[in-house]
């Protein structure tokens, strides 16, 4: 009899303030409290206790916004971990999808250099297909075609992003001498090595090679060629390291071209009247992930060379 | 570690920042308890628009006392919020009384039933069910009615509502016996 009676009386938990009333009388109260007497000197707010909680006085000593930074970095690394991992799969219309897309953001943000850019772009861009695959797989609606639409739209950013970074991360230095230039000059005076940045491309010269990151809507090309009959005084040193360029102008010029083909790809994509194509989007898959490989390899020539 | 444990951990967190003037802890306060404090005072006063007055009150007091240390007998920031709501509403009663010499264990006192859910089989069921126990309140002393709001309603423990209303476990056990019995004799 107690307990029907107790478990009567819950009922009355249902009773609750209205929601609209309850936010809006929480930020009057705010305003209030607010005005209610000026901030002491102790900084408010969680990581102001936090950094009034560390016992050590020197980490105490650091400026207010040094801690705030370190805690959002653990807070930052430690979500974006978790939340990207959860969100990996998610495509337009999942809960998890804006997380993924803001991820996707901030690492563009955070990309240390234009090739770091460059294959995150291309890896991003493999996402688009998986999630316009995912999308293809729905039944159709007006939803869905609108996000077909946005999809390949950011699928062709992303290559935008991943070619924009490409010539960058083979650029020659801003003093105007090229990478190749770090290779000391052959003693021979008569053939020295002959870089152009951004201009024609000039006849090969007849006793060298040259290799060219030519970009196939552009005539514009960086050329690097370098005498092969020098003398015996380049060094084994300097050969490895013009072997090594040459190996990564290579890759880069490579990868360039894999990036101009997906994007030719993405165009047929968009001009099928039919909509996009299942087969056209598994080949376009299978060409990222191609490409992307490529700038693996690319990201490990430019390591070696370091 | 018990969830009572845990909440009375967080609630010692809340506090200590709340004497800090942190506006954010101010904020968690509010979120945590507003839909207890609503409720026990909507069951004082029975009227909608007087008990939302009276809540908002509460925090503002609530927040004073803290920065002023001007109430230190209590021992959870939750006992000080309902100290500070019975406080509130005795002063409340006293005003009106002054005004409309109405006593403040008013028998008349009619509860406004709100409109809180979407359901309308369920919303009916719980009507009937709400005014009758409701009205069965009204009909007990006050003593009697809050300290069931707190202990079957709020879930406050034998041992917070010795502290709110500075009486013994023992004393409050007892209470709440009585006022249980007195409660099922109008159910009836």
């Amino acid at each position: 009899m107690r307990k029907d009676l107790i478990q009567k009386l819950s009922i009355l938990k249902e009773l609750k303030p209205d929601s609209s009333w309850k936010k809006n009388n929480r930020s009057l109260l705010v305003l209030q409290v607010s005005a209610s007497g000026s901030q002491s000197e102790i900084p408010s707010g969680f990581f102001g206790f936090f950094k009034n909680s560390i016992p050590y006085a020197w980490l105490q000593g650091l400026p207010h916004a040094v801690v705030v930074s370190i805690m959002l970095l653990l807070v930052f690394l430690g979500s974006g971990v978790f939340s990207l991992q959860a969100s990996k799969d998610s495509k337009p219309g999942d809960t998890l999808y804006i997380a993924k897309r803001l991820n996707e953001k901030a690492q563009l943000a955070v990309a240390f250099n234009d090739e770091q850019k460059a294959r995150l772009g291309l890896e991003f861009a493999g996402n688009r297909v998986k999630e316009l695959k995912a999308v293809l797989s729905e039944p159709v609606s007006e939803q869905n075609q609108a996000d077909v639409v946005k999809l390949v739209d950011d699928f062709k950013e992303k290559i935008k992003i991943a070619k924009t970074g490409m010539p960058n991360a083979v650029k020659p230095a801003d003093n105007k001498q090229p990478v190749i230039a770090n290779v000391p000059k052959p003693a021979v005076k008569d053939n020295p090595p002959k870089v152009a940045v951004r201009q024609e491309v000039p006849a090969p010269e007849p006793d060298g090679e040259m290799f060219s990151a030519g970009l196939k809507k552009e005539n514009k090309g960086i050329q690097v060629s370098a005498p092969v009959n020098a003398p015996s005084a380049i060094s084994k040193e300097e050969k490895k390291a013009t072997s090594t360029q040459e190996v990564k102008a290579q890759v880069a010029a490579d990868l360039s071209k894999g990036i101009d083909e997906l994007m030719a790809q993405t165009e047929n994509l968009l001009n099928t009247k039919d909509g996009v194509d299942a087969q056209a989007l598994d080949a376009l898959e299978a060409k990222v992930v191609e490409v992307s490989g490529g700038a693996a390899v690319e990201a490990s020539t430019t390591d070696v060379a370091k | 570690m018990s969830n009572e444990a845990k909440k009375s951990t967080s609630d010692r967190l809340i506090y200590l920042r709340l004497k800090q003037k942190d506006k954010e802890a101010f904020t968690e306060a509010y979120d945590r308890y507003v839909d207890d404090i609503y409720r026990f005072i909507f069951f004082k006063v029975g009227q909608k628009e007087e008990a939302e007055d009276l809540t908002s009150q509460v925090f503002l007091k609530t927040w004073n006392h803290i920065q002023n240390n001007s109430i230190t007998d209590y021992k959870t920031l939750r006992a000080l919020l309902y100290k500070v709501a019975r406080n509130l509403i005795i002063d409340h009663y006293r005003k009106k009384s002054n005004q409309n010499n109405v006593s403040l264990d008013a028998g008349e006192k009619s509860i406004d039933v709100p409109d809180y859910s979407q359901d309308t089989h369920r919303r009916l069921e719980v009507e009937s069910d709400f005014e009758s126990l409701s009205g069965s309140l009204l009909g007990l002393k006050d003593e009697y009615r809050e300290v069931i709001l707190m202990r079957y309603v709020n879930e406050l423990s034998v041992k917070e509502i010795s502290d709110i209303i500075d009486k013994s476990k023992s004393n409050v056990r007892v209470i709440l016996y009585r006022a249980m019995k007195a409660l099922r004799e109008t159910v009836k």
